[in-house]
């Protein structure tokens, strides 16, 4: 590829002295609400590597999106995994225990605890407390 | 873990999952996890390194990629890297959407607290996070 500010060196058409290619940006130009200057603030690069980058998409359009499909259905596939109930079973944090945590947390720093232990034994604490509210039926 | 390494063009989606889970009140959860977060700059890197030699400078260094990575798979893609990694390699997480994240509050929030739910589970129980490779965010979208 002779351009002066992509070249291609095996992860697709790319911004000479990134490691953004075309397909970073095709989500961004495929939605009318961003303009050239909010791509480039939003990637840390300039409006003319952007435009750059625009040109090309629309001179390789068909080329250029069949490869993006396919990076859309690696990350279907990866977050259809993800979401299956056997992997998720490896992880014990959700929302709700999240968000019961933030309000214990809450809750000793206004009784005064600044919670200065260790990660682990405050883990632990609130497994404890979480487990135990649970097993006596609070909501 | 020591940290998290924001890739170098989602350093302002990083900072938006930040901002969004201090405002919706999470302030404390997050400085519990006292992680740094740090820039492919501030290691002194180019923006320019492959996916391999940033995966290999984030294991060695204990640090979690944060990436939108999107690329051809190659020899040094980040896909090869971490088939080629071991059961003890921290996770990549990488932003489904990336560009919804500066324009959907709700979406940046359910990638933060996705992010957050895996660093605890790393803390709590390293077996069940490390070694899984690509950790999608959020994990779950409504």
């Amino acid at each position: 590829m002779d351009h002066p500010l992509i070249h291609d060196r095996g992860r697709g058409p790319e911004l000479i002295g990134t490691r953004i290619t075309i397909y970073n940006l095709v989500p961004y130009f495929l939605k009318p609400v961003w303009t050239e200057a909010g791509i480039a603030e939003a990637n840390c690069i300039t409006v003319e590597q952007v435009a750059a980058m625009r040109a090309y998409f629309l001179a390789h359009y068909a080329d250029v999106m069949a490869q993006h499909e396919k990076i859309e259905e690696r990350f279907r596939k990866g977050m259809a995994e993800q979401a299956r109930p056997e992997f998720q079973a490896r992880f014990w944090w959700n929302r709700e225990r999240l968000d019961h945590f933030r309000d214990w947390l809450n809750e000793r720093r206004l009784l005064g605890d600044n919670g200065d232990e260790g990660m682990k034994s405050l883990l632990a604490e609130f497994q404890v407390w979480y487990e135990s509210r649970s097993s006596v039926g609070v909501a | 873990m020591n940290g998290l390494l924001a890739d170098h063009n989602v350093e302002g989606h990083v900072t938006r999952i930040i901002d969004v889970l201090i405002s919706a009140g999470y302030v404390d959860v997050w400085k519990k996890l006292a992680l740094t977060v740090d820039s492919c700059r501030s290691w002194g890197i180019s923006d320019s390194t492959d996916d391999r030699t940033l995966w290999n400078l984030c294991q060695s260094r204990g640090y979690s990629l944060i990436t939108a990575n999107r690329n051809h798979e190659d020899e040094n893609s980040l896909e090869a890297a971490i088939r080629d990694g071991t059961p003890a390699d921290l996770p990549a997480f990488t932003l489904a959407d990336a560009d919804r994240i500066l324009n959907d509050s709700d979406y940046a929030l359910a990638s933060g607290i996705s992010l957050i739910e895996y660093l605890f589970d790393l803390e709590r129980s390293p077996e069940s996070v490390l070694g899984t490779g690509r950790l999608y965010l959020p994990s779950k979208t409504k």
